[in-house]
This record gives structure tokens, sequence and C-alpha cells, in this order.
């Protein structure tokens, strides 16, 4: 800075304000304008910067640039080729997975139904007849006559060769001897 | 890396249009605005409060306030008044809270137009020699601390900041005959308490 220059344009304006009556205030006037404008500047400590972006990462979505996640999100967000090769990939995987993720889905809905039916339904089919059976036995008892009965009964016990229990069976060897 | 790859990209572009980048979501031109500006606004700021430490703290706080409020600057206005306008809204509030804890002595008063306790003067103060190291520097600040408070940041503003008079007027948001009317009020102020330092470079 060229300190006449700065002197001159100091004076032009401490003159225009016309707010000094004697020739000495208005030199003493430029002189601490002068001084004024040749203060030192102050110069900020090392690490100021980062104090900043610390105090303001926690209004920054995802920016830790820190950790190698946030480095990765970092560049995936202000290089637009990778993001949007990214963001693709994604998208494209995430379709892979649903559409590979829906037959199964599919096969494991179908088949409790199957299952289902396929126990329900002999167990369906074992008492329906069940049922049927006890009631044409029934019938049956109720149609056939009491005499029918007892002929019935007789011809079971001829057939009926199983031993009762408290008697001696007859061996052969016995029968012999008398 | 990718750090240094974005400022060397930025470094041509206006202060609007960093703010502009700001606003769409690049928050790396951040550094670059810091870069440029934290000189002036902790000098700025020290010469209003007088203090290194709460200066500094004021100016990153500063640099919090425009990144925060980055939606609310409209690229029309001159970036420059918008920060100095945060910068010294900051360093007033804090002047003010640092004055109305101390203990001011009635003998020290000195009341510009208004009865503000913003107007109080501060000549208790000491220095900050790791700062100042010169005698004249800090005979300087010890005089600009005793002047009021609405003086001073225009004096600050104007001689050593060296803004217009008409950028002063919009950053305080009063009219610029007001601005140099308080800017020479304190220019005179100035002048008698630094005589003696006159004389002697004089000599």
């Amino acid at each position: 800075m060229k300190l006449s220059h700065t002197h001159n344009a100091m004076k032009m304006e401490q003159h225009s304000l016309n707010n000094v009556t004697t020739p000495d205030d208005f030199e003493e006037g430029v002189l601490t304008r002068t001084l004024l404008s040749q203060m030192p500047l102050v110069n900020a400590p090392d690490g100021f910067e980062d104090a900043v972006m610390n105090g303001i990462s926690a209004d920054i979505p995802w920016k830790k640039t820190d950790t190698p996640l946030g480095q990765l999100l970092h560049m995936l967000r202000y290089n637009k080729a990778i993001g949007i090769s990214a963001a693709i990939a994604t998208i494209s995987i995430s379709v892979w997975i649903v559409v590979s993720l829906i037959p199964e889905h599919h096969t494991q809905q179908i088949a409790p139904k199957n299952t289902q039916v396929s126990t329900q339904t002999p167990a369906s089919m074992h008492t329906q007849p069940a049922a049927s059976l006890q009631q044409s036995s029934a019938k049956q008892n109720k149609t056939i006559s009491p005499a029918r009965q007892y002929h019935n009964a007789q011809k079971m016990i001829k057939n009926d060769t199983s031993p009762i229990p408290g008697f001696k069976t007859e061996s052969k060897g016995e029968h012999e001897e008398d | 890396m990718l750090f240094q790859k974005s400022h060397t990209e930025y470094t041509g572009k206006t202060d609007e249009e960093l703010m502009q980048l700001l606003r769409q979501g690049n928050h790396d031109v951040m550094v670059l605005i810091m870069r440029r500006y934290k000189q002036r606004i902790i000098t700025f700021i020290f010469r209003f409060i007088g203090s290194y430490e709460i200066a500094i703290d004021l100016a990153q706080d500063v640099f919090v306030r425009v990144y925060r409020s980055r939606d609310t600057f409209s690229g029309k206005d001159k970036f420059s008044n918008w920060i100095f306008t945060i910068a010294a809204n900051v360093a007033r509030s804090e002047y003010k809270s640092l004055h109305t804890q101390a203990t001011v002595s009635l003998n020290t008063i000195q009341l510009d137009n208004s009865e503000d306790s913003m107007q109080l003067a501060d000549e208790s103060y000491m220095p900050d020699e790791s700062v100042d190291t010169s005698i004249i520097a800090q005979q300087i600040q010890k005089a600009l601390m005793a002047l009021p408070a609405s003086q001073r940041i225009m004096i600050i503003m104007r001689d050593i900041q060296n803004l217009s008079y008409e950028e002063i007027a919009i950053i305080e948001n009063i009219e610029v005959g007001t601005v140099k009317s308080r800017i020479n009020r304190g220019r005179a102020q100035l002048q008698v308490m630094l005589k003696h330092l006159h004389d002697e470079i004089i000599n």
C-alpha cells in the first residue's frame, strides 16, 4: 500500500467532511486515520476452519469425512457419474432380489395350502365313511329280523376256532390215547 | 483429496457464486469462504471486542451462522455486506453481554445519542500484547476501546476494514448521514486520545 496515496485520499475525504477548524487538527485527523489503516490484521489460529466445519458437520447429512463410509457417501453425492451409476446398480440389485424372492414366496404360500388339503382330506375321508358305515350297520340291524340275527350268531360261533379262556384245548395225542 | 480438488475448481468464483453453490448443497465451498473472510472477520471482531480468544470464538460463530443462514442470502445482495452484518450483530451482542456483566464506574460512562447500554465506553481495557506487539498499535486499540461502541464499530468498518459509507449504512441499516456523523465524532475523540502519539510521531 502506498502511504502517500492513502494519505492524500484521506486528506480529501477529511476535507470533504468539513469538520476541522485548524490546520493542526486537520493533520492530526489524517494521521489518526493513517494509523488506523495501518493496524495489523489478526491471523486465525491453526485449525480454525476445522473447528467451524466440525461445528456445522451436525447440519450436514453424512458429513463425516473422517470415516470411510462418510468419504464414500460424500463421493457418491458430489461425483454425479459415480453417484448415478451407484444408484442404478442399487436399484437393479434391489429389483433382482425382489424378483428372485417373489416365486419362492409364492410356493411357500401355496405349499401349506396343499399340505393342509392333503392332511385334511384323509381325515375327512376317514371320518365320513366311518359315520356312513355306522349308519349303514344301524340300518342293517334295523332291517334284519331276530330269527335271522340268531342264525347269524350261531354261524359265527361255529366258525370261531379261537380257544375259549378257562377251557383246555383238546390235543391230538390225548384224543388218540382215548 | 476431493476437498483440494474442489477448491481449485472454485477459486475463480465470486463470493455470491460460492454462496449459490453452498445453497445448492455443496458444503465444501464453506472452507473457501472462510479462507477469504476469516482474517477480516477476526480483525473486525477483535478490534471491536478487544480480546483475541473471544474474537476467535465469535468469528467461528459468524461462519457457522453464515452456513446455517445460507438460504436467507439472496444473490442480489453483496456477500461482504451480508457477512459483516452477521459479524456486527454477533460482536455487538457479545459486547453487550460482557458489558452488562462487568462493573462499570459511572465516571467512565460516555453517552452517545441514544441511552442504550451499548454506548458505554470501556476505558478499563488492557491491550492484548500477543496480537498488538507494537506500542503504537496497543495505544490505538486502547483508544478504540474507549470510544462508544456505536462509533467504534463504524470507525473499524471505515478506517480499518475500508468499507464505504454506503456499505456501512447497509450493514448497520441506518442512513448514510448518520454513519458519517458517528464516524466524525469517533474520529474527533480518537484524535484527542491519540494526541500524545501524534506529538511523539511528529517529533
